[in-house]
């Protein structure tokens, strides 16, 4: 898909968007975080209404563009798909919940286990959320790590026991995508599965972030029954599985993570726009905000010239996680001596560590850039 | 970019390779020494050449700085009424330019001091912005010490001015926006050229039986100074694409550029004198050059403060 056929799925996307989105926005104030704090009743009503928003998509072909139409889709590139995320990111829309979802385990769904439409269906249709079961206690950037074991069963299937942690969204989730080991140690002993979060023997346990929120899990797996089918892709090949989804969860670096505008106002409350220091420090947290669109336009058009987002991805990354950091402190500024107070704003300059271990922390991100782009000599052991 | 483009910057970077070359009349004839001008005096082309011209001159430190001052100049002179552009491109004069709070100061100008003409820029925006032509009358003869021997600098005397012109608001703007991106490309051509002494360093350069860039902490110290260079490319693609297509946003988007690329421009170069150990801070070693540019162009341009400041409000 070329510049101008992006261009032309943005518009046509931005055409819809401003037709269909109005009634799907949420009210009240927007928070600073899709992180934040939410009570369970909060949470269970945003994912019902993001359900409902992505069975609206779903209806009107715009769930994932890059779909064949029987899917829901378009038949159009992936390109597409990016370019419908940034005109809905436009708007105040219930997919935070959904992205791991949509933006990650679909793809990878599609790519390794096309045959399975009927889940395919249902979760471009919004009727089953997903999280995505990788990170281990004792295996987080070291993935290949991962002790989680899928024994094959007497009859058929498989059994599964291990624990998982750091799993976004577990807590609400239908279906988990999960790596396990069916081998030997090391990349090749992996494989990848489909697994019913509601199973016989599948424990949630909610982890409170040092903000208070409770966005992540640790998931417990003892014993639990797979049938046959829950395997996605051939056996042995989960670490090429995981792979598709993380160079698609390169794609999901967006700037709505950096608030400019809410920052603005907050200052604008506090009397602050005519502070040389505040006006300073939000004109850095625009700036960085504008050149993360820059950088994820440059991974788009690559992805539109049928390029692999890549090790690229990782400077989009790594800009975005610091730019966090730099809105986090101006948070600080803004707020002065109000910081000592617990708020929304004080919890947002608390939460910028964050985004600089999901997906995938800042000393990997580097070492991906120095080994596959700058071609730096191998790390040696100290 | 057009192959067009891409065979004009290959040719150039053959001419500024060359050893003992005539890298004035090389240029010229390629119509780059006045980079963004339509024929005969510059390679018109698409309008983002002269940008790119910056940014592939500004990789090599044995650049006449006159590629930069004529591309500025250029933009300059084109909002010019009358014959100007064509009688002072036809005389093919070394100009020096000044913007004080975008480039230069009132007290200093980029440009050698035997340079033949002075192009004054003053205030933006609003009715007060306006253009000052002046000969060697209007500058100081005696030579000013450069902290980048490579960009030498020169006093306006602002004698007898040959001309002065108003721009008019949306011309100015304009000038503005690409008089930023265009620091913004010099800071990213110099970033590479320094990035690449960089690399090469560590690669080549054995410690402890084994080759530097070995070790984590110069990797992901390289790893962040990658980041800075491709931030910076982004900044100047989308910025010059925008000012290109006369797009409304582009002055916030040449403040993006600007802003982002002086200040990554000093921490590519700090690093990399670093990267080089007591070698990068002798003489003999390149990166202290590209340490001295980086420095002197950030006095030159506006204060990335000042830059946030009118983004913020923007």
């Amino acid at each position: 898909m070329s510049r101008t056929a992006a261009d032309d799925a943005a518009a046509l996307a931005a055409a819809w968007l401003e037709e269909h989105a109005p009634a799907h926005e949420l009210s009240g104030p927007e928070p600073f975080s899709h992180f934040d704090l939410m009570s369970p009743q909060e949470e269970r009503a945003l994912v019902d209404a993001g359900r409902r928003w992505q069975a609206h998509k779903a209806s009107h072909g715009w769930a994932a563009p890059s779909l064949p139409p029987a899917l829901g889709g378009r038949g159009w590139s992936r390109a597409a798909d990016v370019a419908f995320w940034d005109a809905e990111s436009r708007y105040r829309l219930p997919t935070q919940q959904f992205e791991v979802t949509t933006r990650m385990v679909l793809p990878t769904l599609v790519h390794w286990s096309p045959e399975k439409v009927e889940d395919i269906a249902r979760l471009v249709r919004g009727e089953e959320l997903w999280c995505q079961l990788f990170s281990e206690p004792d295996a987080g950037s070291d993935l290949a790590a991962i002790r989680t074991r899928a024994e094959p069963a007497a009859d058929s299937g498989w059994r599964v026991s291990g624990q998982k942690v750091w799993t976004s969204w577990a807590h609400l989730a239908d279906r988990g995508y999960l790596l396990a080991r069916t081998g030997a140690p090391g990349h090749r002993g992996l494989s990848a599965f489909v697994i019913d979060m509601r199973a016989p023997g599948v424990t949630v346990r909610p982890i409170v972030q040092a903000t208070g929120a409770a966005t992540f899990n640790e998931v417990f797996l003892d014993d639990v029954v797979l049938p046959a089918e829950a395997a996605l892709g051939p056996p042995g090949s989960g670490w090429a599985v995981a792979m598709t989804t993380l160079m698609n969860e390169r794609l999901a670096v967006g700037a709505d993570q950096i608030p400019f505008l809410r920052l603005r106002e907050e200052a604008e409350r506090r009397g602050l726009l005519g502070d040389g220091e505040v006006m300073a420090a939000l004109g850095e947290v625009r700036a960085r905000r504008i050149v993360v669109e820059q950088l994820r336009q440059r991974i788009l058009e690559a992805v539109s010239r049928g390029a692999d987002p890549g090790p690229e991805g990782s400077v989009a990354k790594l800009y975005l996680a610091d730019s966090v950091r730099v809105a986090a402190r101006a948070a600080r500024l803004i707020l002065g001596p109000e910081l000592a107070e617990e708020s929304p704003l004080s919890r947002f300059a608390l939460a910028w560590p964050g985004i600089k271990n999901a997906g995938g922390t800042d000393e990997i991100q580097k070492t991906i850039l120095a080994d596959r782009v700058l071609r730096l000599p191998r790390e040696v052991e100290a | 970019m057009t192959d067009e483009s891409a065979a004009l910057l290959r040719e150039m970077r053959r001419i500024l390779e060359a050893p003992a070359t005539d890298v004035d009349a090389g240029l010229r004839q390629l119509g780059l020494l006045y980079a963004g001008t339509p024929p005969p005096y510059g390679a018109g082309g698409e309008p983002t050449l002269p940008l790119r011209v910056v940014e592939e001159t500004a990789r090599d430190l044995r650049s006449p700085l006159w590629t930069l001052t004529g591309v500025l100049a250029a933009q300059v002179l084109l909002t010019c009424p009358g014959r100007w552009l064509e009688d002072v491109l036809a005389t093919e004069l070394r100009v020096a330019v000044s913007w004080p709070g975008v480039l230069g100061t009132s007290r200093v100008a980029l440009g050698a001091a035997d340079s033949e003409l002075l192009i004054e820029v003053s205030g933006r925006d609003d009715d007060s912005a306006g253009v000052s032509v002046f000969d060697t009358a209007g500058l100081e003869p005696r030579p000013l010490a450069a902290l980048d021997p490579t960009r030498p600098l020169t006093r306006p005397r602002r004698d007898r001015p040959l001309a002065a012109y108003r721009l008019d608001p949306a011309a100015s703007r304009r000038l503005h926006a690409f008089w930023l991106l265009a620091l913004a490309c010099d800071a990213l051509g110099s970033m590479r050229a320094c990035f690449e002494l960089g690399l090469d360093h560590v690669r080549g350069r054995k410690a402890f039986g084994r080759p530097i860039g070995a070790f984590q902490a110069l990797r992901h110290r390289c790893a962040d100074l990658y980041v800075d260079v491709e931030t910076t490319r982004a900044t100047v693609l989308e910025g010059g694409r925008a000012w290109a297509a006369d797009d409304p946003g582009a002055g916030l988007l040449a403040l993006v550029a600007a802003s982002h690329a002086v200040e990554a421009g000093i921490r590519v170069a700090e690093a990399v004198v670093l990267l080089h150990g007591a070698m990068g801070f002798t003489r003999e070693a390149a990166p202290q050059a590209h340490l001295r540019r980086a420095y002197a162009m950030q006095a030159l341009a506006p204060d990335a403060g000042a830059m946030r400041r009118e983004l913020a409000s923007a």
